[in-house]
């Protein structure tokens, strides 16, 4: 999605989640049910250890290109959606102030243990950016990228809805200016 | 002057000649060559004739031989109005057309009107056989007037035995329907709707009643005599289910249905056979009264029913459906219901690229050294990747371990494979956004 933001998800997770191979069997047995098809429960420690890692790679992606969907169904931003006042040939730059943003991604996580696939695992991931300042770059009604900016981002990973106890973590971020996302950006107006 | 003749409507036969007036308002410009009239007495030598045939219908009258037009009249009563004629007014006569004039002058009562109707009913059962006990029958029945008097006030009161009457309209209640009246040669039909009470013999009698006097009363009513039949052995299952969420769905959702079998009665349902067929779901779990496919419910009484729930995920995008049947032992009463569907309509996720990734780890466990005796197997420090622990090794090993086994054996553990996808969410700002300052930057 991003050129180079300097900040992924994976980096507000901690390096591993140590409860995972417990709730996903406690998840599998809760959700197949008593006598249904089961597992050892080292198989589930050695996939809930992997299956940390598969995690981290899949968050493996920008933070502000998730966040900034967020802006795109903002109604203040809405105006730059409208091309007779703002041509598809003018890059506007756009300063908000204090305000936040909250955005879900959800990692599913699908695990085959010696040939036998279980039913996905749907995590959820929220992000919520708390923003002192920002400058959002806007061209064809699209959010194109960030200019600079002052943030608090956070993190939380649960399944269903219980957090994954520990995982929670909040860090400033000063962002540097000129993040480009990927083209065409994010959309003015569209639903999320 | 007899009754006949004291009648007040005459009958007036006129020849006419082409184009005569009296096919108008009669004697309006009549212009008759001949006139004959029948069944007039001509006491009154046709006072007030002119008013109602017109003056010159009454000149041409007076001209002809009154003598011998009083040998052919039988009643004469002043006419002075023509009730009807024929053939209709402004109709284009032919010559030698017949006129028929009803004449009345208003001073005698009408004709009396014939005094009796004759009225029959007739009666069937519109159901098929067989007539069970418990279940509602159709009556039909047809009452007729064969005349010759109009009959009012027409009743059909009923007579039953092991019946209920069922009202099925605001003339009719349990015991009568009014039908009002019915003129000469017109009928009637009633549609009754009865339930039996229970098994035996029924019977249901119609008998109608009017005015005026019926020439003929045996044909008044009429009485049909059945059996009913005890009820077989049966049950009426329904199958109600319910799918939550209630969407939009994306592929890999967990839905759930919530399923109820439930039998109306009036017997027990007995070994309720219930199945279930998924299209493009798979399934994860059922919990409560059915953890099968296709499991079978030994007995559901009259009244009650069993739930069930069954969790699935969608597997692919498009529609996806959960249906849900059930039948019994017994004859069901209503079948339309034994079977229920849910249905939804799954996106692809919105998946934020890479994707998918894919780990696939092959773990070895590692036996590091023995460790005792444990039970009936022998207990092992191992190794699995980067997660230690202590695991029982059991057959595997048994056959080969010494009382000191070597260390450093290797064993193939579960092979995991791992997939991942990341899909997008709801994102959204909360509060106003304050927009400080915009910059337009010209390329």
């Amino acid at each position: 999605m991003t050129e180079e933001t300097g900040i992924s998800v994976r980096e507000l997770l901690p390096g591993s989640f140590s409860r995972l191979g417990q709730t996903l069997q406690e998840a599998a047995s809760r959700e197949n049910g008593p006598g249904e098809r089961t597992l050892p429960g080292f198989a589930w420690r050695i996939a809930g250890s992997e299956a940390s890692s598969a995690l981290q790679t899949a968050l493996d992606t920008d933070v502000f290109s998730l966040l900034a969907r967020g802006w795109g169904v903002a109604r203040e931003l809405a105006k730059y959606a409208d091309r007779s006042k703002y041509p598809a040939a003018v890059t506007t730059i756009v300063y908000l102030g204090k305000h936040s943003v909250t955005a879900e991604v959800h990692p599913v996580l699908i695990v085959s243990i010696d040939g036998i696939e279980w039913p996905p695992f749907r995590f959820t991931l929220a992000l919520s950016a708390n923003f002192e300042t920002v400058a959002l770059v806007i061209r064809d009604a699209h959010i194109i990228g960030l200019d600079s900016g002052d943030c608090s981002v956070s993190a939380q990973l649960r399944y269903g809805e219980v957090p994954l106890p520990g995982e929670l973590q909040s860090r400033h971020v000063a962002l540097p200016g000129c993040l480009r996302f990927k083209p065409p950006g994010i959309a003015i107006g569209s639903p999320t | 002057m007899s009754d006949d003749q004291m009648r007040t409507l005459l009958l007036i036969a006129l020849i006419a000649t082409p184009s005569l007036g009296l096919a108008q308002p009669a004697g309006q410009g009549a212009d008759c060559s001949a006139v004959v009239i029948e069944r007039m007495a001509m006491q009154h030598r046709m006072p007030n004739v002119e008013g109602c045939l017109g003056r010159e219908v009454v000149q041409e009258l007076n001209r002809t031989d009154h003598r011998a037009l009083e040998r052919s009249v039988h009643h004469w009563e002043a006419p002075d109005r023509i009730v009807s004629q024929s053939p209709a007014k402004d109709t284009e006569l032919q010559h030698n057309t017949p006129i028929l004039l009803d004449v009345s002058d208003g001073s005698l009562p009408p004709p009396s009107k014939p005094s009796t109707a004759d009225v029959s009913v007739q009666a069937f059962i519109a159901s098929k056989k067989p007539f069970l006990a418990g279940e509602k029958l159709r009556f039909a029945i047809r009452v007729a007037n064969a005349g010759p008097a109009t009959a009012t006030g027409v009743a059909a009161y009923f007579q039953t035995e092991n019946l209920k009457i069922f009202p099925t309209s605001g003339e009719c209640s349990e015991r009568e329907c009014r039908v009002v009246d019915l003129q000469s040669g017109a009928n009637a039909t009633l549609d009754i709707v009865a339930g039996i009470l229970g098994p035996g013999p029924f019977s249901f009698g119609v008998t109608v009643r009017h005015a005026p006097t019926d020439p003929d009363p045996r044909n008044d009513s009429v009485l049909i005599r059945d059996l009913a039949e005890p009820r077989p052995a049966a049950a009426n299952l329904g199958v109600s289910a319910d799918l939550q969420p209630s969407g939009p769905y994306h592929v890999g959702e967990r839905v759930t249905v919530g399923v109820l079998v439930r039998n109306g009665g009036p017997q027990t349902a007995t070994n309720v056979t219930i199945e279930q067929r998924l299209t493009n779901l798979q399934l994860l779990r059922l919990a409560g009264d059915c953890r099968q496919v296709a499991c079978v419910v030994p007995s559901i009484p009259s009244e009650s029913g069993v739930k069930f729930e069954l969790q699935a995920t969608v597997s692919d995008a498009g529609e996806f459906s959960a249906t849900f049947s059930a039948r019994g032992a017994q004859q069901d009463l209503n079948s339309a219901d034994n079977s229920a569907t849910v249905r939804g309509t799954a996106t692809a996720p919105d998946v934020v690229p890479p994707n998918p990734s894919v780990h696939t780890v092959r773990t070895l466990l590692e036996v590091l050294g023995a460790c005792g005796l444990a039970g009936l197997g022998l207990s092992y420090p191992v190794r699995i990747a980067r997660w230690r622990s202590r695991i029982r090794v059991r057959a595997a090993l048994e056959g080969t371990a010494t009382a000191k086994p070597p260390s450093g054996i290797r064993i193939a553990a579960p092979a995991v494979s791992l997939r991942t996808r990341l899909e997008r969410g709801v994102a959204k700002p909360h509060g106003t956004i304050p927009i400080i300052n915009e910059e337009v930057r010209h390329d």
